[in-house]
């Protein structure tokens, strides 16, 4: 009874209640979209660096990260890869080789990154060699090279074009070399495709007069492991001189962008549910002094002011249920909606994106963690502005009440 | 043997005694007995409608005290005061004063929900009372969907619901045309008479003081008579004490 006492107190004022809540709905939505879109965008994002190339921890020696150059590579040994192979059930390792190299074609030079690594275990780890789009993947020992599609682009070349490269091999020795181009690849980053030059590990030691040292491993977990647990292993397995690094060490930028968009996401949905505040605030006043006689013939004829302040709380805390409900149920529809059918950023604006970095999409994830939130803050909402109400009802006197 | 109800001991209510002090009630004495069919009368002002909150533990005397079968009413406080109303005292007011959105039948039923009682003997309880107030065709009804007589009995039908000591009903009537007026004061008088429910009325209608055995006047805070209608004649200044 006393719950369908609270639902017809809210009904007394139809269209005041349809406000409240619609506005309470329309924030829960418009929160619910916001942090859906941010966590679609970044995640796919995160998902494709992470999940396609980068990987979710790599290894290096001690100091590379900052100064990354050939001569901070380490020694992949026969022991190195044998106690490596101990965890090949758990966690999949990618060697690489890196260095930064000057890529030329005819009259056209350009900065590259130069990766030698091991295309088998990249093919059975990580899903760049999936956007191979010309050519084929070279073999093992073949002194070729794959290009990312928009440095083939700038250098003019394609599958079947020759590449020079030419820089600083290991230990100061001059690197050179003239490269058969077997394929091209679309990297997921098209910051990456402006500059990714990748060729087998032996070939690019060979070029590099680095025979058997790699700059990065990179830990793939597999079978469901977590990441928290891959660190672990990893951090027990390269206990010094070995820096080891996640994902927002390695791609700071992105990382530091996300936190910057999360605090102006908190901040607006911040602004907002203030706004919401407010108007349940205004609500909850208006519906007390309505009320007021009503709270005094109440108390007189014997309902306790903690009984009163509880049914008030309610009925707050059902006005905004209901909007949150409402909320939710609409938010799911867009949020669902536009996962399937992600925004493709066109024109300038997806220019704009392709020089962050980022693929020119926006879908959205929808996150119960999101949406439990949301609407937890909702509620709280409505919880302290519920406090308005049960503090007056704690001051009120019957007498007074009745009266006015 | 005498069973008094109520007993008000020499009780004055002052109000804003530190600025502008008006005296509503001046050293008021008096006693009500089981079974009385009591008005307190009066102009406006007199202090009548004062005299009932300070019976009814909604108001505070500024000196003497109201006893209620015994029980000091000024010596309880907070939640102690509130379960002692919400088991020994009714309520009319004026206004009716139902919760608009319940029907008849909820609202006498949230008196005894309060109460804690159970399902059951709530239901039985409730019907009982619309019959005794001849509102069973009307249990479903709203405020809203009621006329003002019928709210009122419904009223009288939620003070009545948790078997209180005595109802206190500060202008029952004064909304009421003839004929329901007429209709709740009969309602009034057969519960009174049947169940030797007690009743005190404030109220300057003199239909309810038709019907009163006992009526007492109130002038500037002041008991100036008190008069029972068995002894007319007899000015019985000694229950004035």
């Amino acid at each position: 009874m006393i719950f369908k006492f609270m639902w017809r107190n809210l009904w007394r004022n139809r269209r005041r209640t349809l406000i409240t809540a619609s506005s309470v709905a329309f924030s829960v939505f418009f929160a619910i979209t916001m942090h859906s879109f941010k966590n679609g965008i970044f995640n796919h994002l995160i998902n494709n660096l992470i999940g396609t190339y980068f990987g979710p921890v790599q290894i290096h020696a001690k100091g590379y990260w900052d100064e990354q150059v050939i001569d901070s590579s380490f020694p992949f040994t026969d022991s190195l890869r044998s106690s490596l192979d101990h965890f090949s059930d758990s966690i999949g390792f990618i060697p690489r080789l890196e260095t930064f190299i000057l890529a030329s074609a005819g009259e056209k030079s350009k900065g590259a990154m130069l990766v030698g690594t091991d295309l088998q275990s990249e093919k059975n780890f990580l899903s760049w060699t999936q956007r191979l789009i010309d050519g084929r993947w070279p073999a093992p020992d073949e002194e070729a090279v794959i290009l990312g599609e928009g440095i083939a682009k700038k250098l003019k070349l394609t599958a079947g074009d020759t590449l020079v490269l030419f820089g600083q091999g290991y230990q100061g020795t001059l690197a050179a070399g003239k490269y058969h181009i077997t394929g091209l690849v679309r990297l997921p980053s098209p910051q990456m495709n402006d500059y990714c030059v990748f060729m087998p590990l032996r070939s690019a030691a060979y070029l590099l007069n680095a025979d058997n040292r790699i700059t990065t491993l990179v830990a793939i977990p597999l079978h469901n492991v977590e990441t928290e647990s891959l660190l672990l292993t990893v951090k027990r397995m390269f206990l010094q001189n070995f820096e080891i690094m996640e994902w927002p060490d390695l791609l700071p930028e992105i990382s530091h962008h996300i936190e910057a968009d999360t605090i102006n996401t908190y901040i607006f949905t911040g602004v907002l549910y203030m706004i919401i505040a407010f108007g349940f605030l205004g609500t909850l006043m208006m519906m007390m002094a309505e009320r007021k006689p009503e709270f005094g013939m109440l108390m007189a004829i014997g309902m306790k002011k903690k009984q009163l302040a509880l049914l008030l709380t309610g009925e707050s805390l059902l006005l905004s249920v209901m909007g949150v409900m409402a909320g939710i149920a609409l938010s799911y529809g867009v949020v669902t909606w536009f996962a399937i059918h992600p925004i493709a950023l066109k024109g300038s604006l997806g220019q704009a994106y392709e020089q962050f970095g980022f693929e020119p999409v926006l879908p959205t994830e929808w996150s119960v963690r999101t949406v439990v939130i949301q609407a937890g803050i909702v509620c709280f909402i409505a919880f302290c502005s519920a406090l308005y109400p049960v503090l007056s009802i704690f001051r009120l006197k019957e007498i007074e009440a009745i009266k006015k | 043997m005498e069973d008094i109800v109520i007993d008000v001991h020499q009780m004055s209510r002052t109000y804003n005694p530190d600025k502008v002090p008006v005296v509503a009630l001046n050293n008021v004495h008096l006693h009500i007995e089981r079974g009385e069919f009591t008005v307190v009368k009066g102009p406006s002002g007199s202090g009548k409608t004062t005299l009932l909150n300070l019976i009814g533990g909604l108001d505070t005397p500024t000196s003497g005290e109201v006893l209620i079968h015994g029980v000091n009413l000024t010596s309880l406080k907070g939640n102690k005061l509130v379960d002692f109303r919400l088991h020994n005292i009714g309520f009319v007011f004026q206004a009716y004063n139902l919760i608009p959105v319940l029907t008849a039948y909820e609202n006498i039923e949230f008196i005894l929900l309060l109460q804690g009682v159970p399902q059951e003997i709530r239901r039985k309880r409730v019907l009982e009372l619309l019959e005794q107030v001849q509102l069973t065709d009307k249990a479903d009804a709203r405020p809203e969907e009621m006329s003002g007589g019928q709210q009122q009995r419904v009223a009288v039908a939620r003070a009545l619901a948790p078997k209180p000591q005595f109802i206190l009903a500060d202008e029952p009537t004064a909304n009421l045309d003839t004929r329901s007026a007429d209709n709740l004061l009969d309602i009034m008088e057969k519960l009174n008479r049947d169940e030797k429910m007690t009743f005190l009325f404030s109220t300057h209608d003199p239909r309810v003081m038709q019907r009163a055995r006992r009526v007492i006047t109130l002038e500037d805070g002041q008991i100036v008579s008190d008069t029972s209608r068995e002894d007319t004649t007899h000015d019985s200044k000694a229950r004035i004490t």
